[in-house]
Protein backbone atom coordinates (compact mmCIF):
# COMPACT_ATOMS: atom_id res chain seq x y z
CA UNK A 1 0.00 0.00 0.00
CA UNK A 2 1.56 3.36 -0.76
CA UNK A 3 1.07 6.03 1.66
CA UNK A 4 0.23 9.48 0.66
CA UNK A 5 2.44 12.07 3.37
CA UNK A 6 2.28 15.65 4.02
CA UNK A 7 5.28 17.56 5.11
CA UNK A 8 4.05 20.88 6.62
CA UNK A 9 7.53 23.47 6.83
CA UNK A 10 8.53 27.00 6.68
CA UNK A 11 12.28 25.51 5.47
CA UNK A 12 13.03 24.11 2.42
CA UNK A 13 15.77 22.36 3.44
CA UNK A 14 14.20 20.77 6.42
CA UNK A 15 11.62 19.38 3.61
CA UNK A 16 14.42 18.28 1.60
CA UNK A 17 16.10 16.41 4.40
CA UNK A 18 12.53 14.76 5.31
CA UNK A 19 11.86 13.84 1.83
CA UNK A 20 15.28 12.45 1.23
CA UNK A 21 14.91 10.06 5.20
CA UNK A 22 11.55 9.01 4.17
CA UNK A 23 12.88 7.48 0.84
CA UNK A 24 15.83 6.00 2.20
CA UNK A 25 13.39 4.73 4.80
CA UNK A 26 11.76 2.77 2.75
CA UNK A 27 8.06 3.81 2.74
CA UNK A 28 6.11 3.30 0.13
CA UNK A 29 5.23 6.54 -0.82
CA UNK A 30 2.51 7.74 -2.97
CA UNK A 31 2.03 11.57 -3.39
CA UNK A 32 4.29 13.67 -1.01
CA UNK A 33 2.62 16.80 -0.53
CA UNK A 34 4.52 20.09 0.56
CA UNK A 35 2.86 22.81 2.81
CA UNK A 36 4.99 26.36 3.72
CA UNK A 37 2.71 26.84 7.12
CA UNK A 38 -0.42 25.17 8.65
CA UNK A 39 -2.63 27.21 6.77
CA UNK A 40 -1.56 25.46 3.77
CA UNK A 41 -1.28 22.01 5.01
CA UNK A 42 -5.33 22.24 6.13
CA UNK A 43 -5.61 23.20 2.43
CA UNK A 44 -4.06 20.46 1.22
CA UNK A 45 -5.69 18.09 3.91
CA UNK A 46 -9.30 18.98 2.85
CA UNK A 47 -8.39 18.85 -0.77
CA UNK A 48 -6.16 15.99 -1.10
CA UNK A 49 -6.31 11.94 0.86
CA UNK A 50 -3.26 11.95 3.10
CA UNK A 51 -1.65 9.10 5.55
CA UNK A 52 0.31 10.68 7.77
CA UNK A 53 1.61 14.48 8.02
CA UNK A 54 4.72 15.61 9.38
CA UNK A 55 4.32 19.16 11.17
CA UNK A 56 6.74 22.05 12.05
CA UNK A 57 5.68 24.34 14.87
CA UNK A 58 7.21 27.34 14.29
CA UNK A 59 5.74 28.70 11.13
CA UNK A 60 4.86 31.77 9.56
CA UNK A 61 0.94 32.43 9.17
CA UNK A 62 -0.32 29.32 11.37
CA UNK A 63 2.46 27.47 13.19
CA UNK A 64 1.89 23.52 14.12
CA UNK A 65 0.29 23.52 16.91
CA UNK A 66 -2.49 25.82 15.63
CA UNK A 67 -2.91 23.57 12.42
CA UNK A 68 -2.80 20.24 14.79
CA UNK A 69 -5.92 22.16 16.66
CA UNK A 70 -7.90 22.50 13.76
CA UNK A 71 -7.18 19.05 12.30
CA UNK A 72 -8.63 17.46 15.70
CA UNK A 73 -11.64 20.10 15.83
CA UNK A 74 -12.13 18.66 11.94
CA UNK A 75 -13.94 15.16 12.00
CA UNK A 76 -12.87 14.71 8.37
CA UNK A 77 -8.89 15.07 9.74
CA UNK A 78 -8.51 14.01 13.18
CA UNK A 79 -8.12 10.91 12.30
CA UNK A 80 -4.96 11.63 10.16
CA UNK A 81 -1.97 10.80 12.36
CA UNK A 82 0.79 13.59 12.74
CA UNK A 83 4.13 14.05 13.87
CA UNK A 84 5.71 17.08 14.95
CA UNK A 85 9.13 17.31 14.02
CA UNK A 86 10.88 20.71 15.79
CA UNK A 87 13.49 22.06 17.46
CA UNK A 88 11.19 22.93 20.57
CA UNK A 89 12.65 20.98 23.87
CA UNK A 90 9.94 22.31 26.52
CA UNK A 91 8.48 18.50 28.06
CA UNK A 92 5.73 20.86 29.11
CA UNK A 93 4.86 22.00 25.23
CA UNK A 94 5.07 18.47 24.33
CA UNK A 95 2.98 16.91 27.09
CA UNK A 96 0.47 19.64 25.40
CA UNK A 97 0.26 18.17 22.03
CA UNK A 98 0.82 14.66 22.85
CA UNK A 99 -2.43 15.53 25.24
CA UNK A 100 -4.30 17.16 21.78
CA UNK A 101 -3.81 13.48 19.81
CA UNK A 102 -0.22 14.08 18.37
CA UNK A 103 1.03 10.50 17.32
CA UNK A 104 4.89 11.42 17.86
CA UNK A 105 7.46 14.02 18.49
CA UNK A 106 10.95 14.35 16.76
CA UNK A 107 13.60 16.67 18.02
CA UNK A 108 15.45 18.68 15.59
CA UNK A 109 18.05 17.91 14.80
CA UNK A 110 17.13 13.91 14.23
CA UNK A 111 18.60 11.28 12.16
CA UNK A 112 17.00 8.83 9.76
CA UNK A 113 16.46 5.87 11.43
CA UNK A 114 14.81 7.87 14.09
CA UNK A 115 12.81 8.85 10.85
CA UNK A 116 12.11 5.51 10.55
CA UNK A 117 11.37 4.05 13.68
CA UNK A 118 8.78 6.36 13.95
CA UNK A 119 6.67 5.95 10.27
CA UNK A 120 6.69 2.15 11.18
CA UNK A 121 5.57 2.78 14.68
CA UNK A 122 2.45 4.61 13.10
CA UNK A 123 1.94 2.89 9.66
CA UNK A 124 3.06 -0.25 10.73
CA UNK A 125 5.94 -2.45 9.66
CA UNK A 126 4.49 -3.93 6.85
CA UNK A 127 5.43 -0.83 4.83
CA UNK A 128 8.95 -1.00 4.65
CA UNK B 1 24.22 40.50 29.74
CA UNK B 2 24.84 36.87 31.45
CA UNK B 3 28.23 36.42 30.84
CA UNK B 4 27.90 32.99 32.32
CA UNK B 5 25.86 31.61 30.16
CA UNK B 6 28.52 32.07 27.51
CA UNK B 7 30.15 28.58 27.31
CA UNK B 8 27.33 26.55 27.78
CA UNK B 9 25.67 28.34 24.56
CA UNK B 10 28.71 27.90 23.01
CA UNK B 11 28.63 24.25 24.01
CA UNK B 12 25.14 24.12 22.39
CA UNK B 13 26.46 25.66 19.10
CA UNK B 14 29.39 23.13 18.73
CA UNK B 15 26.77 20.43 19.32
CA UNK B 16 24.62 21.52 16.63
CA UNK B 17 27.00 22.60 13.96
CA UNK B 18 28.86 18.85 14.76
CA UNK B 19 25.42 16.89 14.35
CA UNK B 20 23.55 18.51 11.64
CA UNK B 21 25.78 19.22 9.11
CA UNK B 22 29.27 17.71 10.00
CA UNK B 23 31.04 20.94 10.97
CA UNK B 24 33.59 21.16 14.18
CA UNK B 25 33.60 24.91 15.37
CA UNK B 26 36.42 25.90 17.78
CA UNK B 27 35.92 28.53 20.07
CA UNK B 28 38.07 31.67 19.40
CA UNK B 29 39.87 34.42 22.13
CA UNK B 30 38.25 37.53 22.14
CA UNK B 31 41.24 39.14 20.31
CA UNK B 32 40.53 36.85 17.09
CA UNK B 33 37.48 37.92 16.86
CA UNK B 34 38.06 40.42 13.73
CA UNK B 35 36.63 38.45 10.54
CA UNK B 36 37.87 38.41 7.00
CA UNK B 37 37.18 40.55 4.47
CA UNK B 38 34.45 38.20 2.74
CA UNK B 39 30.91 38.47 2.62
CA UNK B 40 28.58 37.35 5.58
CA UNK B 41 25.11 35.60 5.25
CA UNK B 42 23.37 36.81 8.52
CA UNK B 43 20.76 35.26 10.45
CA UNK B 44 18.83 36.65 13.24
CA UNK B 45 15.71 35.53 15.72
CA UNK B 46 14.17 36.08 18.65
CA UNK B 47 12.48 34.47 21.65
CA UNK B 48 10.19 34.71 24.35
CA UNK B 49 9.20 33.17 27.19
CA UNK B 50 10.67 33.66 31.14
CA UNK B 51 13.43 35.15 29.38
CA UNK B 52 13.67 37.39 26.58
CA UNK B 53 16.24 37.83 24.02
CA UNK B 54 17.86 37.20 20.46
CA UNK B 55 20.23 35.01 18.49
CA UNK B 56 22.54 36.70 15.42
CA UNK B 57 24.69 33.65 13.22
CA UNK B 58 27.28 35.46 11.06
CA UNK B 59 29.41 33.39 8.81
CA UNK B 60 31.10 33.44 5.48
CA UNK B 61 29.46 33.29 2.45
CA UNK B 62 31.61 30.31 1.12
CA UNK B 63 31.12 28.89 4.79
CA UNK B 64 27.14 28.83 4.35
CA UNK B 65 27.49 27.31 1.12
CA UNK B 66 29.34 24.17 2.46
CA UNK B 67 26.77 24.34 5.61
CA UNK B 68 23.91 24.04 3.57
CA UNK B 69 25.47 21.36 1.15
CA UNK B 70 26.57 19.14 4.49
CA UNK B 71 22.54 19.44 5.68
CA UNK B 72 21.09 18.29 2.26
CA UNK B 73 24.03 15.61 1.48
CA UNK B 74 24.57 17.13 -1.75
CA UNK B 75 27.28 18.56 -3.73
CA UNK B 76 28.36 22.69 -2.83
CA UNK B 77 27.94 22.79 -6.95
CA UNK B 78 24.62 21.59 -6.58
CA UNK B 79 22.41 24.81 -7.45
CA UNK B 80 19.76 23.90 -4.92
CA UNK B 81 22.31 24.08 -2.37
CA UNK B 82 23.07 28.14 -3.66
CA UNK B 83 19.13 28.27 -3.29
CA UNK B 84 18.72 26.98 0.20
CA UNK B 85 22.14 28.76 1.40
CA UNK B 86 20.34 31.58 3.56
CA UNK B 87 17.56 28.42 4.56
CA UNK B 88 19.81 26.29 6.37
CA UNK B 89 21.39 29.00 8.05
CA UNK B 90 18.33 29.98 9.49
CA UNK B 91 17.38 26.21 10.52
CA UNK B 92 20.80 26.04 12.15
CA UNK B 93 20.30 29.34 13.98
CA UNK B 94 16.34 28.02 14.62
CA UNK B 95 17.87 24.51 16.19
CA UNK B 96 20.78 26.38 18.41
CA UNK B 97 18.39 28.39 19.93
CA UNK B 98 15.78 25.63 20.71
CA UNK B 99 18.53 23.45 22.39
CA UNK B 100 20.35 26.67 23.89
CA UNK B 101 16.66 27.46 25.82
CA UNK B 102 16.44 23.82 26.94
CA UNK B 103 20.23 23.99 28.67
CA UNK B 104 19.74 27.38 30.31
CA UNK B 105 15.87 27.17 31.48
CA UNK B 106 15.17 23.01 31.31
CA UNK B 107 12.71 21.42 29.69
CA UNK B 108 9.51 23.01 31.74
CA UNK B 109 9.80 26.27 30.90
CA UNK B 110 8.07 27.39 27.12
CA UNK B 111 9.52 29.70 25.07
CA UNK B 112 8.18 31.23 21.48
CA UNK B 113 10.64 31.58 18.68
CA UNK B 114 10.67 33.50 15.91
CA UNK B 115 10.87 33.22 12.57
CA UNK B 116 14.36 33.33 11.79
CA UNK B 117 15.30 36.13 9.48
CA UNK B 118 18.73 36.35 6.68
CA UNK B 119 20.68 39.11 5.47
CA UNK B 120 23.87 39.73 4.07
CA UNK B 121 26.84 41.75 5.78
CA UNK B 122 30.74 42.78 4.89
CA UNK B 123 33.15 41.19 6.80
CA UNK B 124 33.80 44.89 8.55
CA UNK B 125 30.28 45.10 9.57
CA UNK B 126 30.56 41.71 11.28
CA UNK B 127 33.89 43.21 13.05
CA UNK B 128 32.03 45.92 14.65
CA UNK B 129 29.03 43.84 15.18
CA UNK B 130 31.55 41.29 17.21
CA UNK B 131 32.46 44.26 19.55
CA UNK B 132 29.40 44.15 21.09
CA UNK B 133 28.82 42.04 24.82
CA UNK B 134 27.83 38.51 23.77
CA UNK B 135 29.75 38.02 21.00
CA UNK B 136 31.39 34.74 20.70
CA UNK B 137 33.84 33.76 17.61
CA UNK B 138 34.44 30.21 16.36
CA UNK B 139 36.72 28.79 14.13
CA UNK B 140 35.24 26.40 11.52
CA UNK B 141 37.60 25.33 9.01
CA UNK B 142 39.57 28.05 7.55
CA UNK B 143 36.41 29.99 8.40
CA UNK B 144 35.87 32.71 11.10
CA UNK B 145 31.50 32.69 12.58
CA UNK B 146 30.32 35.04 15.10
CA UNK B 147 27.36 34.33 16.96
CA UNK B 148 25.95 36.29 19.40
CA UNK B 149 23.69 36.11 21.90
CA UNK B 150 21.37 38.87 23.92
CA UNK B 151 19.10 38.76 27.22
CA UNK B 152 16.65 41.26 27.47
CA UNK B 153 17.37 42.10 31.28
CA UNK B 154 13.79 44.05 31.82
CA UNK B 155 11.73 40.95 30.41
CA UNK B 156 9.49 40.60 33.31
CA UNK B 157 10.24 37.06 35.08
CA UNK B 158 13.34 36.78 33.88
CA UNK B 159 14.81 36.85 37.31
CA UNK B 160 12.19 34.29 38.77
CA UNK B 161 14.04 31.94 36.57
CA UNK B 162 17.50 31.75 36.65
CA UNK B 163 19.23 29.44 34.40
CA UNK B 164 20.22 26.11 35.67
Amino acid sequence: MAYNILLVDDSQTVKAVITKALIMSGVDLGTLFKAGNGAEGLEILRREKVDLVFADINMPVMGGVEMVEKMKGDHTLRGIPIVIISTEGSATRIGELEAMGIAAFLRKPFQPEDLKKTVESILGESHA
Amino acid sequence: MHEDKLPEIARVFCEVLEKQVFLFPEPLAGEELIPGPDGFLVGTMTFKGPARGGLMLALPEAMALEMAANFLGLEPEDPFVAESSRDSLGEILNVTCGHMLTALYGETEVFDLSIPRSFSLTGLEVAILSRKPGSMAFSVDDHRVLLQVSFCNKCPGEGAHAPK
